[in-house]
């Protein structure tokens, strides 16, 4: 079909619904359901698929088993919210206690004529939690994550009981919440595809199975302590991440190709591996692209993408267990590099850059924005390269983002450090090259890309009424974006542009 | 301004009427005319133009909802002004999202396969009636606006990544429809 044909076939559709996109809110996905009183705050965590067993219902009772997540109401008290079990978060996380990670999704089980109830994990381990009434913030961990701010909260006091563990009655103790974890080196060897089983041992002596399978895909926060390698104190994750980029593919199982447009998807053990193929802007000089490591049914896979002449062709990998990173293979890895380049320190998954909430810049195109973010305490993370602080600060960081990647400590400080140097730089000092009156969204293209800022109403300007918004490098230049707010109240979204002796890069202390 | 506010100013054929036009929906309309043509200045030119064709429409159309039938001229004509450039750049949004649609919606070229612009409006209306209103939402932003995934994104405050599955999933469930209404695509 002609292309003209296709976009005049766009052009008859309903106004009703053209209308509807436009006026179309966010806001009204959200759907939160409180388990005690109190008003919720943000939503959070996995998609939980709960399967119920094909079974005929059970005459010996009912058996039910649901998801819990810890929120904030309004008086800073701790309560349950009930998630629902087909709503997909962008964003989960949970506590690391420096061996372990528990995931901040608490189960508990319902039901009549129960005698008891197993729970069972193929892989990782179940702990107790209490979750007192009258609980409040200061009891527990928060942290904001994502460009909607949601509020993730969770306790540290974890009791571990094991693989299995049997609770008995019908009712569980109140506030106890059993909640799933595993040991992991870095949040990338936490499987994406867990499998809970739940069973119910009913009074006549009848059973009911329900299947749990978490599907831990999207972008993770924790709070707690991350591992970090005693050679050079840097994160494992680090390491890790470097050990899994170098390694050759030859050496690992093919297991899937297919040429791919603008999605790559592939089934693995009944979980579908769902990628966005990269810009082109994002492939090495190899024309490939790899995608961050996946652990699913107890196995690490590696996606790559690959140029091949106009086409890209999507590649999984299975690694080999006996090639799986530890200390011993980085080692005989590193051996066998010996004497060509050195390892190079800045990793392909970089945070994105210097940024406020937007969409549209070209670091944020990256393939699966799976990775994970261990924040060592203070929980509140400061802000580091890429993320911006829970809340909102004078200097214009418009909220957290969970990074997409693992990078060095030096490097995030760095990339702090030039991000702040631009929010305090006088804008008096910038040559501006483009302004215009805004409302509720600025949208400026830099090079090939859109940029668009939704302004919310309490952005923190500071005192000269300026709210930075991102920082860009385009064609050898340095540019800022910045909201302005004069002194009518009116807002102007500005673009400047940085002269080369006040670049970061040009400094003299750099 | 309210929208019946403005059609009175233009049916009094008030110069008011086109001031109070570009500051309602000036925005709206250059970022539909430039999602398509990628050149900020043929899509300025395209959003004069619709203030033009309104102007020569209104009366004695009465336009309800106006932001649709104004982003509707906007779009016409930007396409038109699309189409008709052999050396448009192809890496335009609209350039992407029409290359997913045209994809999705490959034919054999028979007649028999043949799909008139007029079959495929209302294969799509009734398609979209179908959907979930958030999918909808994602569709028409991509398709009817042009937006980039990065920008339906922001708008839903989604990730990237879940705005591309989730129209890789529409564009099946399209290409699915397409099929049990007999087309071999």
């Amino acid at each position: 079909m002609r292309r003209e044909e296709i976009s005049e076939a766009l052009s008859g559709i309903d106004s009703q619904y053209v209308l509807e996109a436009e006026t179309y809110s966010w806001k009204k996905r959200r759907r939160t359901r409180l388990w005690r009183g109190g008003v919720a705050a943000a939503a959070l965590l996995c998609l939980v698929i709960l399967a119920q067993a094909l079974l005929p219902r059970q005459v010996g009772g009912i058996f039910t088993v649901k998801a819990y997540a810890l929120d904030l109401d309004e008086n800073g008290t701790v309560v349950l919210r009930e998630e629902d079990l087909l709503e997909k978060s962008d964003y989960w996380g949970g506590y690391c206690d420096g061996e372990n990670y528990y995931i901040n999704l608490g189960f508990r089980y319902e039901g009549e004529s129960i005698e008891n109830v197993t729970f069972s994990a193929e892989e990782g381990f179940f702990a107790w939690q209490r979750i007192s009434p009258g609980m409040s913030e200061e009891d527990v961990s928060a942290i904001y994550a994502g460009p909607e701010n949601q509020l993730l909260v969770f306790g540290e006091d974890f009791e571990v009981c094991g693989s299995s563990v049997t609770l008995e009655g019908t009712e569980m103790e109140e506030g106890l919440l059993l909640f799933w974890g595993v040991e992991a080196l870095s949040p990338d060897d936490i499987p994406k595809n867990p499998r809970i089983t739940a069973e119910a041992t009913f009074q006549d002596g009848s059973t009911q199975i329900v299947d749990i399978h978490l599907n831990l895909s999207g972008a993770s926060v924790f709070g707690g302590d991350m591992q970090t390698d005693d050679r050079d104190g840097m994160p494992v994750a680090y390491h890790q991440s470097q050990y899994y980029k170098k390694l050759s593919l030859e050496a690992c199982e093919l297991v899937d190709e297919q040429t791919v447009t603008d999605l790559y998807e592939c089934t693995v053990n009944d979980y579908t591996l769902s990628i966005q193929v990269p810009e082109r802007e994002a492939f090495d000089e190899d024309g490939q692209y790899r995608v961050r490591r996946q652990r699913i049914s107890g196995a690490f896979y590696l996606p790559v993408f690959q140029l091949e002449g106009d086409a890209c062709v999507a590649r999984l990998y299975r690694v080999p267990e006996e090639l799986e990173y530890s200390l011993e293979n980085e080692a005989r890895q590193q051996a066998e590099a010996a004497g060509t380049l050195a390892p190079d320190a800045a990793l392909s998954e970089e945070p994105p850059g210097e940024e406020g909430q937007t969409a549209g810049s070209s670091e944020r195109q990256e393939a699966e924005p799976s990775a994970a973010e261990t924040i060592p305490k203070p929980l509140v993370p400061e802000p580091s390269a890429g993320e911006t602080a829970s809340e909102p600060q004078e200097a214009g960081n418009g909220g957290m983002r969970v990074h997409t990647g693992t990078v060095s400590e030096a490097e995030r400080l760095k990339d702090l450090a030039r991000f702040d140097y631009y929010c305090t730089l006088p804008m008096s000092e910038l040559e501006l090259v483009h302004e215009e009156p805004v409302t509720d969204m600025f949208s400026y293209r830099m090079g090939l890309m859109e940029n668009f800022f939704p302004i919310q109403e309490d952005l923190p300007f500071n005192e000269d009424g300026y709210y930075v918004r991102g920082v860009h490098n385009e064609d050898g230049d340095t540019f800022v974006a910045a909201i302005y707010r004069d002194e009518n109240g009116g807002l102007w979204g500005q673009i400047y542009r940085v002269p080369e002796a006040l670049v970061y890069e040009n400094l003299p202390s750099q | 301004m309210e929208d019946q506010t403005i059609i009175a100013l233009f049916q009094s054929r008030s110069e008011q009427a086109i001031t109070e036009l570009s500051n309602k929906y000036g925005k709206l309309c250059g970022r539909v005319a430039n999602n398509i043509l990628h050149n900020f200045l043929d899509a300025e030119e395209c959003v004069n133009d619709t203030w033009l064709g309104v102007w020569d429409s209104v009366p004695p159309q009465q336009p309800d909802p106006l932001m649709t039938y104004v982003c509707g001229i906007t779009r016409n004509l930007a396409l038109k002004k699309y189409h008709a450039s052999t050396a448009q750049k192809r890496n335009s949004t609209y350039d992407v999202a029409l290359d997913e649609l045209e994809a999705c919606l490959a034919l054999p070229d028979t007649v028999e396969t043949e799909l008139s612009a007029r079959e495929l409006a209302e294969l799509l209306n009734r398609f979209l009636k179908k959907l979930d209103q958030e999918s909808r939402v994602i569709f028409l932003r991509r398709y009817w606006y042009a937006d980039s995934v990065s920008a339906i994104a922001s708008r839903l405050r989604m990730q990237d990544n879940r705005v591309s599955v989730r129209l890789h999933r529409i564009r099946k469930r399209l290409r699915d429809d397409l099929r049990k209404e007999g087309f071999p695509v």
